[in-house]
């Protein structure tokens, strides 16, 4: 297995993105360096822009990829423009449906969904960080943004125990700066180190087990009576389990239990959430609009890859077939996920630490989401396809709501709930944006959240986790008293006399269009059912 | 024999990396953990990868704790105290260590490992070498990029961002003499 | 190593079993080596103090014993009957165990040196990195001094050295790696045998003598490679104009200054034995090691005996050479400044040496490529071994001077402004 230049093209988003952020910390040596306010907002709106006109063009150039966009006729009559077409469709054949790269790298429908999502999302936030410009280092702070993405998307990609966990690595080294980018601040220093702490721990459970994975497969006989595999590939690691014996297959349950746990972590499901709420407190809101959004997903599409490619055989059920496998181990996480993360919201009076709760309880859906994709094929498929969309969902949702904050913060807003009051008369936008977001959030039902509850639950339910549905549609209602504790002062308190709120264009747009979105996506499901279901089956 | 020092190597790993938690002082926890990081050394000597075991001690005794050694002291005040917080009642972190290490010995215990060493993919320098540069190159670059962020971070975190040239002499001199000039003509 | 010449095997009864003759193999390796090693730094201590002392004109010592090379043993007994101190304040344990962890260290570097012909300790596969790998640990060794002495400036020698030692490993492992390139290996038991033959071409024109002069000096690589690689050494072992740890003007001695007696003197053999090793690297690396005129000729002619014997003395030869040179350099260069430390290592002997490592790159394809690994833009296959060195001597010598002066170029100070003093 060697690495031929015919390669490239299924790496090109993440290529791309590798060179972009070294151009955008290299030009930021060309700038004017001085110690004057003006021209180091300057300098760190010349890396915003960069990073953003970038940004946009690997996102179209992923869409192109893909062949959401449009597709290049095959090879036909030899005309002025062969060469560039096939230049082209060369590229464009690094895209979805083929093999795994080296074994490693799945290029798969999923694969073209992630980097979509995880580009989109990088995209959002460095346009909403032209307002939000760290006080020292800007470049830095958006090449750091730039390679957290591309590890996030090399993650959501892996097919080996190695890519997986140096991706993983790559990502949250790059999300621990940022969480504490601005270290003078106290919030912002508790923040990254709260982050960092965790984070490493949860890094060390995942490697100790991802190697106990390892040392299983390397220790059972192949599926035809041969020697062991000595593979850090999942499929290896699957072959390897499918045959295993009792003694075995407990191992092999301890390293799935581990591997979780430290996923866990990332997602901030709830034994491992304690971090959630004073990191995204704590840090920018522009970063935590980024952790809640990107990090999060990225962390599922993990999941997704491990626990579907390597350890299908282990996947049991947590319903009236039983309660056994990484099934049961993720109806338990979701169940304290719900209860606990919804609870707590309750009583919460910052803003953002409200919104991390419900960040928290959100992760506990994807948690209900991500149990039946052990099942057999069609549910499994359904169920796969319910999942990216509530993903799509979360995450537009939550970069319109973390968006709407860093833009409140920019304003000069505190972020407590009584600070709210009256923006809809302060500025009919952001209270506009916040409301829709929030109301998809609660799963109300024109709006986008609701479709993608639906869709998580009849795939949890099919699955025969109807319990656990039940139990989530309780948590649902409670979720609604802290939501409209959120609209309350937006909407029903008078501004008296609050300064009213100034956006910039820029954010205003972002915002608009991700609020729109929202919308879109509610009244119209049909599209982006019909784009998961593609992408599910196109493996 | 290879017993007699596999046991005299674990043994001096566990004790040291006890030592390591319960050390008061955390000089002495940071000298602990470098002889807990050599006898591992040792041990990958043992399983004769000679490459992991000298680049472990490269790596984690050269590097990794003479940079926490280094932390310490650039932090720490010179005289003796003992730490100021305490990290709850001891016995439930010994209840959660037992608890945690009954079920890893368990489940790990029962399982029948291979002990063969004929066929591993790769052991010697040579192999690790192109291994690294065929299968391995993905996360060979990878591991890259993550040292570059590691490196960026570390900037970030520590350097104070500042003018591009520090200030010569001259640029002192021209300063005070300019201070100088101020003075003598009365304004401020 | 089937040639390796195992000095225990005469002494050994015939009816031992296997892990006491492996045993005594190693202990009597080991002492032959710890011995040597300390009357190699009995006699470095004199020959460093003598020949300062001409440089100095002033005599030096020459009372105690012909020419006063008994001075060091006076000095050892001396040591050995001094009180041994340790400060109340000291943290004890770390305050006595900190010289053995200094100088175990390097006398572990000294198993994995090539001697001589066939005179090799220990034949490690991963030899450079041993050497790399070990030489960092006595760095835990001075910090451990500086920390458990309660002094500060015992502290402040030990952040120097650390700050020191770190800066300059990275250009002396990157250097050698040039040479692993050349070499195609890490085993230093090797590189001196890959040294034979004639100079810059080695053995690769059929016929010609083989002189044992082939060294890696004489290549565009080696030579920048070794220039970069002795200046690392000198930082390495601390000596002027890298004894910034110790300066006895500023920080009293750095690290050692609360030891006293056996401590001290187990430091200084530290020190002294770290000096010669790295000579001994040197020589082995980049001047041929045991290769030298007449070492093959012996071998030919069945005189293996007495090839090793030669082929010792040359490797002695070389390291003494280089240590008389360190001493030179010591007796007539200032100390550097932090800041000036800091910046060479880091402005000059990194990029030149990441430099170095390309053209060992190239050097290696120019060579040893051929035609269809460069995808058949080169027609190398053409060409005579001894053509194909002598072209990729040619292109490394162009990119090495190049880029020195490049180098050198971009860090020169820039052009002083007039500095006007106000009147």
């Amino acid at each position: 297995m060697m690495f031929q230049i015919s390669d490239v093209p299924r790496l090109l988003p993440e290529l791309m993105l590798a060179v972009l952020a070294l151009l955008v910390l290299g030009s930021d040596v060309l700038e004017r360096w001085a110690d004057d306010p003006a021209a180091r907002r300057e300098r760190g709106r010349a890396a915003a822009q960069l990073t953003g006109i970038g940004l946009g063009l690997i996102w179209l150039v992923t869409l192109v990829q893909g062949g959401l966009a449009f597709t290049i006729a095959p090879a036909g009559a030899a005309g002025p423009l062969d060469a560039l077409l096939s230049l082209g469709r060369n590229l464009q054949a690094g895209g979805a449906e083929r093999g795994a790269l080296l074994g490693a790298f799945a290029t798969d429908g999923i694969t073209v969904m992630a980097r979509l999502l995880l580009i989109g999302a990088a995209l959002v936030v460095a346009l909403l960080a032209g307002d939000h410009l760290p006080d020292a280092h800007p470049a830095e702070f958006f090449t750091l943004l730039l390679l957290a993405t591309l590890g996030m998307c090399v993650m959501a990609a892996a097919q080996e125990l190695i890519i997986a966990f140096v991706a993983l690595e790559c990502s949250s080294i790059a999300l621990y700066v940022l969480a504490g980018y601005s270290a003078r601040q106290p919030a912002a220093a508790e923040a990254g180190m709260k982050y960092l702490l965790f984070g490493v721990v949860s890094s060390a459970v995942l490697l100790y087990g991802m190697s106990l994975a390892y040392g299983v497969t390397a220790s059972i006989g192949g599926a035809d009576g041969g020697p062991p595999r000595v593979n850090t590939s999942f499929a290896a690691i699957a072959e390897a389990v499918r045959v295993a014996d009792v003694a075995q297959r407990g191992a092999v349950m301890l390293a799935v239990t581990l591997m979780i746990a430290g996923v866990a972590y990332k997602l901030a499901l709830v034994p491992f959430h304690s971090w959630a709420p004073d990191v995204y407190q704590g840090a920018s809101p522009t970063v935590a609009a980024f952790l809640a959004a990107a990090s999060k997903t990225a962390g599922v599409f993990l999941l997704v890859r491990v626990l579907t490619a390597a350890f299908p055989d282990v996947a049991g059920a947590a319903g009236a077939n039983g309660f056994t496998g990484w099934a049961a181990l993720l109806a338990l996480l979701a169940l304290s996920t719900l209860v606990l993360g919804n609870l707590a919201a309750l009583p919460q009076d910052v803003t953002r630490r409200l919104l991390a709760y419900s960040s928290i309880s959100h992760a506990g859906f994807l948690a209900l989401a991500l149990l039946p994709l052990g099942g057999a094929a069609p549910l499994r498929d359904a169920a796969s396809a319910a999942l990216l969309y509530y993903l799509v969902v979360a995450l537009i949702g939550s970069l319109a709501a973390f968006g709407a904050l860093a833009a409140l913060q920019a304003a000069g807003v505190a972020d407590r709930l009584e600070d709210l009051a009256g923006l809809r008369q302060r500025n009919p936008l952001l209270a506009a944006v916040l409301t829709i977001a929030i109301a998809s959030m609660a799963g109300l039902p024109p709006l986008a959240g609701f479709t993608a509850k639906f869709a998580v639950f009849v795939g949890a339910w099919e699955a025969g986790a109807a319990w656990l549905v039940v139990i989530a549609l309780v948590t649902t209602v409670i979720a609604l008293a802290y939501y409209l504790r959120v609209l309350r002062p937006i909407w029903m308190q008078p501004a008296d006399d609050r300064p009213t709120v100034s956006v910039a264009p820029v954010t205003a747009v972002t915002l608009a269009l991700a609020a729109l979105a929202l919308i879109a996506l509610g009244v119209l499901p049909g599209p982006l059912w019909q784009l998961a279901q593609a992408a599910v089956l196109a493996r | 024999m290879v017993t007699v020092i596999f046991i005299a190597i674990a043994s001096l790993i566990i004790a040291s990396a006890v030592l390591v938690v319960i050390s008061r002082e955390i000089v002495r926890a940071a000298l602990w953990l470098i002889a807990t990081f050599f006898a591992v050394g040792a041990l990958y000597l043992l399983l004769e990868a000679e490459f992991i075991g000298v680049a472990q001690v490269l790596v984690y005794v050269g590097a990794v704790s003479i940079l926490i050694l280094f932390a310490i002291m650039l932090t720490r005040q010179h005289e003796r105290h003992e730490p100021a917080w305490r990290a709850g009642p001891w016995w439930i972190a010994l209840a959660g260590v037992i608890g945690l290490a009954a079920v890893l010995i368990t489940t790990i215990g029962a399982v029948p490992w291979r002990l063969t060493d004929d066929d591993l993919p790769v052991s010697r320098a040579p192999q690790l070498g192109t291994a690294l540069m065929r299968e391995y190159l993905l996360p060979f670059q990878l591991a890259a990029i993550v040292l570059l962020v590691a490196l960026i971070g570390a900037v970030v975190i520590a350097m104070e961002e500042r003018r591009r040239r520090t200030p010569t002499l001259a640029d002192d001199i021209a300063a005070q003499r300019g201070a100088a000039d101020r003075a003598e003509d009365g304004t401020p | 190593m089937n040639r390796t010449i195992v000095i225990s095997q005469i002494l050994v009864i015939e009816q031992a079993p296997g892990w006491l003759v492996a045993a005594l193999n190693h202990a009597i390796i080991a002492g032959v080596l710890l011995i040597g090693g300390a009357i190699t730094m009995m006699l470095q201590v004199w020959v460093e103090r003598r020949l300062i002392a001409r440089m100095q004109d002033r005599l030096g010592p020459n009372r105690v014993g012909p020419e006063g090379i008994l001075q060091s043993i006076a000095d050892g007994i001396k040591m050995f009957t001094k009180e041994d101190i340790i400060p109340r304040a000291a943290d004890r344990w770390v305050h006595l165990l900190a010289p053995i962890v200094a100088l175990a260290p390097i006398a572990m570097m000294l198993a994995v040196l090539p001697w001589g012909r066939g005179l090799v300790a220990v034949d490690l596969e991963v030899g450079v990195l041993y050497i790399a790998a070990v030489s960092s640990i006595s760095g835990v060794g001075l910090m451990m001094a500086g920390w458990g002495s309660r002094n500060t400036f015992a502290l402040l020698g030990a952040m120097r050295s650390i700050a020191q030692l770190i800066a300059y490993e990275i250009p002396l492992i990157i250097a050698l790696l040039g040479i692993v390139l050349l070499t195609g290996g890490m085993s230093l038991a090797r590189m001196p045998e890959l040294q034979a033959g004639i100079p810059l071409f080695g053995s690769s024109i059929p016929g010609a003598p083989d002189l044992g002069l082939g060294w890696f000096i004489f290549t565009p690589v080696g030579l920048l490679g070794g220039i970069i690689f002795f200046i690392c050494a000198l930082a390495e072992g601390e000596r002027t104009p890298f004894d910034i740890p110790e300066a006895d003007s500023e920080i009293v001695a750095g690290y050692m200054t609360e030891y006293s007696g056996m401590k001290f003197a187990v430091f200084y053999i530290a020190q002294y034995l770290l000096n010669f090793a790295l000579a001994v690297l040197s020589a082995v690396v980049f001047l041929g090691g045991w290769q030298g005129p007449g070492v093959a000729w012996l071998a030919d002619a069945g005189l293996g005996a007495a090839a090793s014997l030669l082929s010792l003395l040359w490797l002695l030869l070389k390291a003494w050479g280089l240590f008389m040179l360190m001493v030179v350099i010591r007796a007539a260069v200032p100390r550097l400044r932090v800041d000036q430390l800091m910046s060479f290592a880091w402005k000059y002997l990194l990029p030149l040496a990441l430099v170095n490592v390309a053209s060992a790159a190239l050097w290696v394809g120019l060579t040893e490529w051929s035609s269809i690994e460069w995808g058949n833009l080169l027609p190398v296959d053409g060409l005579a071994p001894w053509q194909r060195i002598g072209v990729a001597a040619l292109v490394t010598a162009v990119i090495n001077l190049g880029a020195t002066r490049w180098v050198l170029r971009i860090n020169r100070a820039p052009a002083a402004a007039p500095v006007v003093v106000p009147a």
